[in-house]
């Protein structure tokens, strides 16, 4: 058995695969049969039904078209100690170039005070700060290119 | 006219090369360091690099865009839409370089360019306006009492704004004199130009633009009009035609005003009139766009005329064809267009990535303008559009259906899409029914994903998750594995658990 954890929206489950053609779904059994129909398209049999899905893993996400519909799984890791730190308003809500820094390593700040401005398609975000607390570091350079997820500052 | 230069990228630019070809044309394609495999590049018969850097020193550099024209020995210019192509200065550089620029007269961009001065120019050529003031000037008692002749709610807007920036709504007049000042340290900023103006805020209203085409022989026709009302962040992502707003009447009325709008200002070549349909049924001048736009596909499919061509005839001197003059024109059927961005879903901000898979609709009716394929990477640099998929039916309910059947068969994986709010557009009963207006958008219900994913797609996702190798390009700051055993490699996966 395979485990692995994915996020769809708020919806996080424990999926783990056999080969012999059983899923476990947050410990509901799905008997499947599994075949390749080219096309990078395979179909997955449950219950007398053949989804036709395409699945892609790409960053942090996965990407799977199901019978029509794409969905978008976040690769949800494992809750670790520390983890609720990160807040949010962390990371990039967006992939954008940073236009200003306002704040140095060290520094206390507010919550709600105003770390960073990014900028995609002319639209300009300020990531400010979900709490009251400590720069530890400032993990990009005014100008610099960042992807949408990427850690921006260290809150401690 | 021989080696025609497009100075653009993404879908437009493979749209235009295609059309070239077709009339014997060379093609010259440009595109800056990061685009040199991109599909635009392999759509033309050469390519000349602008270099690196942002797009205002590449495809918005009327410098390195001229050099790439000699280096190429084009003879002319195809601006597509967007970057350079309604920047007047542009246009005369390249007709003082000797080339041919395909495009209307600078003259009559330069009108139309700023919005104050289209208004004005309207006016006087009898076409309806949307009602508002003059350039805001004065102090605040003079700001109030003109913010009151025109009305609230109101928008506060930057004469040299568009497609949806430099805009501010105002609702009472306690926020005017903040507003106004926003306004123009915005428009300043932005544009350059800190002239704004108030226009009143109609409600309800559908936006619909007509197609006009000019030749230098100084006949103007239209070729009918775009239902655009589907936006969000007041751009269009569905497009339609014929509208089902309109009357036979008022269609017949807003042609003609459309035609008089571009006689106005001596327009020559494709060009688009825009239009406020009130619920009423009373239309308004908005803007006129003097270029190819985005949806100029739909048109195509329902007239069965190619645009690009005639845009690339009358460029070379040709007067419009002779089925456009004597009102054989007619359009068959219903066409839809729906663009795909590189988007989130919910929030409609931009995405990023490299579309890892990508299948796109076929079949009976179906038209695919892309700009990318499967291994494209998306930036950030450029507009989110990806591509456009145009259907063309019967009737209107057969291309909403054949639209649905094709978002069904679009395979996008990699980079984050609008897909699913099209899908959910083309399911709204207001879309359906063909009543509905600009905020249709807003009013669908939240994206969410309806119903969660069935168990199909957990266990495809894991099976993914579980099996194929890690992408090669590792998110910046992602730790490098060295496992040679794809198992061991695995992100959240423990023996056992």
């Amino acid at each position: 058995m395979k485990s692995v954890r994915l996020r769809l929206g708020d919806d996080t489950r424990e999926v783990r695969l056999s080969d012999a053609g059983e899923a476990v779904l947050d410990g509901r059994a799905v008997a499947f049969r599994r075949s390749a129909e080219g096309g990078g398209i395979e179909g997955l049999a449950i219950g007398g039904r053949v989804h036709r899905v395409r699945a892609a893993r790409e960053g942090n996400r996965v990407f799977v078209w199901c019978d029509g519909r794409i969905f978008v799984f976040d690769r949800a890791p494992r809750a670790r100690a520390g983890a609720a730190e990160h807040g949010a308003d962390l990371i990039a809500p967006m992939p954008g170039r940073v236009r200003r820094v306002f704040v140095d390593a060290g520094q206390a700040v507010g919550r709600g005070t105003v770390l960073l401005a990014l900028e995609a398609m002319k639209m300009e975000h300020a990531i400010r700060a979900p709490r009251d607390g400590v720069v530890r570091r400032v993990l990009v350079a005014e100008g610099s290119l960042v992807d949408a997820g990427a850690e921006l500052v260290e809150l401690g | 006219m021989r080696r025609l230069l497009i100075a653009n990228r993404g879908e437009i630019a493979v749209r235009v090369a295609r059309t070239a070809r077709e009339m014997g044309l060379e093609t010259v394609a440009v595109h800056a360091a990061g685009d040199a495999r991109a599909l635009h590049v392999r759509a033309a018969d050469r390519s000349v690099s602008l270099g690196d850097g942002p797009p205002a020193e590449t495809y918005l550099s009327s410098a390195r865009l001229l050099a790439a024209a000699r280096e190429s020995g084009a003879d002319a210019v195809h601006p597509g839409y967007g970057f350079l192509s309604e920047n007047a200065a542009f246009a005369r550089a390249v007709a003082g370089e000797g080339l041919t620029w395909v495009g209307p007269p600078p003259a009559a961009m330069e009108e139309m360019g700023g919005k104050l001065r289209a208004r004005a120019r309207m006016q006087q050529a009898g076409v309806p306006v949307v009602p508002g003031s003059a350039a805001l000037s004065g102090d605040a008692r003079a700001l109030a009492a003109e913010a009151e002749r025109v009305g609230y709610p109101l928008l506060v807007k930057a004469s040299a704004g568009g497609g949806g920036k430099g805009m501010a709504r105002v609702d009472r007049p306690e926020h005017l004199a903040a507003a106004v000042e926003e306004a123009r340290r915005l428009a300043e900023a932005a544009f350059g130009d800190g002239t704004v103006y108030f226009e009143r805020l109609l409600d309800g209203c559908r936006h619909v633009e007509f197609q006009v085409f000019g030749d230098g022989a100084g006949r103007v026709v239209h070729l009918f009009e775009r239902e655009c009302s589907v936006q969000r962040r007041h751009q269009k992502i569905v497009e339609e035609t014929p509208s089902a707003a309109l009357t036979d009447e008022r269609r017949e009325a807003m042609g003609r005003a459309a035609v008089a709008a571009a006689r106005a200002v001596g327009y020559v070549g494709a060009g688009t009139v825009e239009f406020l349909v009130a619920p009423d049924g009373n239309f308004h001048f908005l803007e006129m766009n003097t270029r190819l736009q985005v949806e100029h596909a739909i048109t195509e499919e329902t007239l069965g005329v190619d645009l690009v061509r005639a845009q690339l005839e009358v460029a070379a001197g040709a007067t419009l064809p002779e089925a456009w003059r004597d009102g054989r024109l007619t359009p068959r059927g219903h066409a839809i267009e729906l663009r795909l961005y590189a988007e989130d879903p919910v929030d409609f901000l931009p995405r990023a990535g490299r579309i890892v898979a990508w299948r796109a609709p076929e079949g009976p009716g179906i038209r695919v303008d892309t700009g990318v394929e499967e291994g494209s990477v998306v930036g950030v640099e450029y507009d989110p559009l990806l591509a456009k998929l145009i259907v063309r039916a019967e009737n209107r309910p057969a291309a909403i259906a054949r639209a649905r059947r094709a978002v069904a068969e679009w395979i996008v994986l990699g980079v984050e899409t609008n897909l699913s709010v099209l899908a959910r557009v083309l399911e709204a009963p207001e879309f359906q029914s063909g009543r509905y207006a600009t905020d249709l958008v807003e009013k669908l219900s939240p994206a969410g994903v309806a119903g969660g994913a069935p168990d199909a797609a957990w266990i495809a996702a894991a099976f993914a998750e579980a099996e194929l190798p890690p992408a090669k390009d590792t998110p910046a700051g992602a730790p490098a594995t060295a496992a040679a055993d794809p198992w061991e490699a695995l992100t959240g996966w423990r023996p056992g658990r």
